[in-house]
């Protein structure tokens, strides 16, 4: 068992370099929906699997990693050494396989499609085993470990399944394809994105928000998370349609019951301040609640354009908000904390809320929000994707602004803290 | 009680405090933010020295480890021993965005240092104690409620 | 009787959301016929959820590769 300190943690730098990747992702995704926004008409338009992928593996997926690199050494006490300039060439070729198969979404060619998957594929591949394996090195003697390899888990899960309906796009075969598309979306929101999310937040609200921790039983029941994502694949492929409409209700009742249970806690907050943390976070509890009523409103209605709600919701709501949550926490903290280290000088720093201004910050946080319920919204009105799109993708611009100048001030401050002589410390 | 369970339950008191200053200040109530903050530095500075003199240093001695887990904390501790003093200097100053600032950076920091403690250091300590977790127990939380 | 639609040489998406407005328009019982520059993949998963049948084949017409697809309502 190792107890690591930051010191030994990845730098800053490549933490900084997944998240500004992940919102120009994003972003990419919102500009594929702002210039073809009949995507929205159907989860299976070429521009929706397209956005889908951009916005999952080239925006989600790299802030996830960023944050992952940065957090499970101070929560789980693991060790994950840094793999230096591999590390970018891993996330160059995971941002390049995003963009490629979303090109191949597009222009419906089974080549661009199998090539962005793999690429993709491989670099998440080289994560997830990285993860793993630091997480199987520790005794899970604590919920969160436990939860975050089951969640990691899920992404082998996912690639795994990528992996297979990319052999079919190219190869062809017999095996029953959509319910394997299916059971890879469940795998991806439901296990790795929903998984992780609960873990993270399990630990996170209560001790970031000063509020009660979420119920003893609920952690139990929030075990069951993988296991309902099975059955529900497992349903489906053997044509046992109240199998997996029974795991997915139950799935909707999970995402609902962590909505409500972090609204309330949130709400109950202790911290004393109501900034942009306090209501992103509200927000996330939201969406989380809203993803668990549509999707199963996708499951029991007759109407397909529940599911593309749905999408939206979860992906877009539920792992967007949390991501740019946790981004506006995250930043300011690394860049204050490796300040605050290298200031022998004890020179005066910049406050922790005026690294990334608190006002823009609030702004991008609210505006993504509004965008992302006027495309959920779209799913049912077609004309407000357009503008939705359009408003997504200018907030994941400013907040790419907001991140960019933060860690543009952070190098340069750090090299005038570096160079000045030390102050010696008066005695406690 | 044994000094886990002690110890993690203090580090919540802790953050209250830090709460409640940073309530008042947002309030502009300087006089009860000035009480709070009096109560947190007391309440921390107690928790640190407890640590550091009591448990760690039993630590080091049955485990051999000084370069380990403890250090990183002593090092943790000290962080958090300077924005205690910057917190100090902005509520004698009235300043509220210096309390939001400092209070935000503390909390933060405390929390990740907790984590550890919580997660890692405190059920370390607890086994190797075996025992004596009892008798290191006491005196832990005797070092911290000395007045 | 079957109906033919060409979208070989329209941009991205534009081939999905014809043949998708061209199945909405499709009387009971009659099937479409379509020429794309290549398979469309999506569409077939679309297909599949929708509860359409259908066969292709590639071809070459006037020297170029392309795919003809014909699409039926399910029974």
């Amino acid at each position: 068992m190792q107890l690591i300190s930051t010191h030994a943690s990845p730098s800053p730098r490549q933490s900084f370099g997944h998240f500004l990747a992940g919102i120009a992702g994003m972003a990419l995704a919102a500009a594929l929906l702002a210039w073809e926004p009949a995507a929205l008409a159907t989860r299976w338009h070429p521009a929706a699997l397209a956005a889908v992928h951009l916005c999952a593996l080239g925006g989600l997926m790299p802030v996830m990693l960023g944050a992952l690199f940065q957090f499970v050494p101070v929560a789980c006490g693991l060790s994950l050494p840094d793999a230096g300039r591999i590390e970018w060439l891993r996330l160059a070729a995971l941002e390049a396989g995003a963009v490629i198969l979303a090109t191949g979404f597009v222009q419906g060619r089974a080549d661009a499609i199998a090539a962005g998957g793999t690429l993709a594929l491989a670099s998440l591949a080289w994560s997830a085993a990285r993860l793993l394996r630091a997480l199987h090195a520790q005794p899970a003697s604590t919920a969160l470990p436990r939860a975050m390899r089951r969640a990691a888990l899920a992404l082998a899960m996912t690639l795994a399944l990528g992996g297979v309906l990319v052999g079919i796009l190219r190869l062809g075969g017999e095996l029953p394809f959509l319910a394997l598309v299916d059971w890879h979306a469940q795998w991806a929101l439901a296990g790795w994105v929903g998984g992780l999310i609960l873990a993270v937040a399990g630990v996170v609200v209560p001790m970031f928000h000063v509020t009660a921790p979420y119920p003893a039983r609920w952690e139990q029941l929030t075990r069951a998370l993988p296991w309902l994502v099975f059955a529900a694949g497992a349903g489906s492929l053997a044509a046992q349609r109240w199998l997996t409409t029974v795991a997915v209700a139950a799935l909707c009742a999970l995402a609902a019951g962590f909505g409500v249970l972090s609204i309330l806690r949130v709400r109950a907050s202790r911290r004393g301040e109501r900034d942009a943390f306090h209501y992103g976070w509200l927000g996330a509890g939201l969406f989380a609640l809203l993803a668990g009523a549509t999707g199963l409103a996708a499951q029991v209605a007759a109407d397909p354009r529940w599911s593309v709600a749905f999408g939206v919701i979860a992906l877009g709501g539920l792992g967007g908000i949390t991501i740019t949550v946790m981004l506006y926490r995250i930043v300011p903290f690394l860049i204050w904390l490796h300040w605050q280290r290298a200031n022998r000088a004890r020179a005066r720093l910049p406050l922790l809320h005026q690294i990334v201004p608190a006002r823009p910050q609030a702004w991008q946080l609210g505006t993504e929000a509004v965008a992302v319920g006027g495309l959920a919204l779209g799913a049912f009105l077609p004309e407000t994707v357009c503008l939705a799109a359009i408003l997504l993708f200018f907030s994941k611009s400013a907040q790419f602004f907001l991140v960019c100048r933060a860690i543009r001030e952070f190098s340069a401050r750090l090299r005038v803290l570096q160079a000045l002589p030390p102050r010696p410390r008066a005695a406690h | 009680m044994t000094f886990p369970d002690y110890l993690t339950t203090d580090h919540r008191a802790c953050d209250e405090l830090l709460g409640q200053l940073r309530q008042h200040a947002n309030g502009a109530d300087w006089g009860a933010a000035r009480t709070a903050f009096d109560a947190l530095r007391h309440d921390v500075l107690a928790h640190f020295a407890a640590e550091e003199e009591i448990l760690f240093p039993a630590f080091e001695a049955r485990t051999g480890m000084r370069q380990g887990p403890t250090a990183v904390m002593r090092m943790e501790h000290e962080e958090a021993r300077d924005l205690l003093e910057d917190l100090a200097q902005a509520v004698a100053a009235d300043d509220r965005e210096g309390v939001r600032g400092h209070g935000e950076a503390l909390l933060i920091l405390l929390q990740q240092h907790n984590m550890k403690e919580e997660n890692i250091l405190y059920p370390m300590g607890a086994n190797v104690a075996g025992p004596d977790l009892a008798d290191w127990s006491a005196r832990i939380i005797a070092r911290r409620e000395a007045p | 009787m079957t109906a033919v639609l060409d979208v070989r040489g329209l941009p991205p998406c534009e081939p999905f959301e014809r043949i998708l407005a061209a199945l909405d328009a499709l009387p009971a019982g009659q099937t479409l016929e379509a020429l794309l520059a290549r398979e469309p993949l999506p569409l077939f998963a679309w297909l599949g959820d929708n509860g359409f049948g259908w066969e292709g084949d590639h071809l070459r017409l006037d020297g170029q590769p392309c795919y003809r697809i014909v699409i039926r309502r399910a029974a």
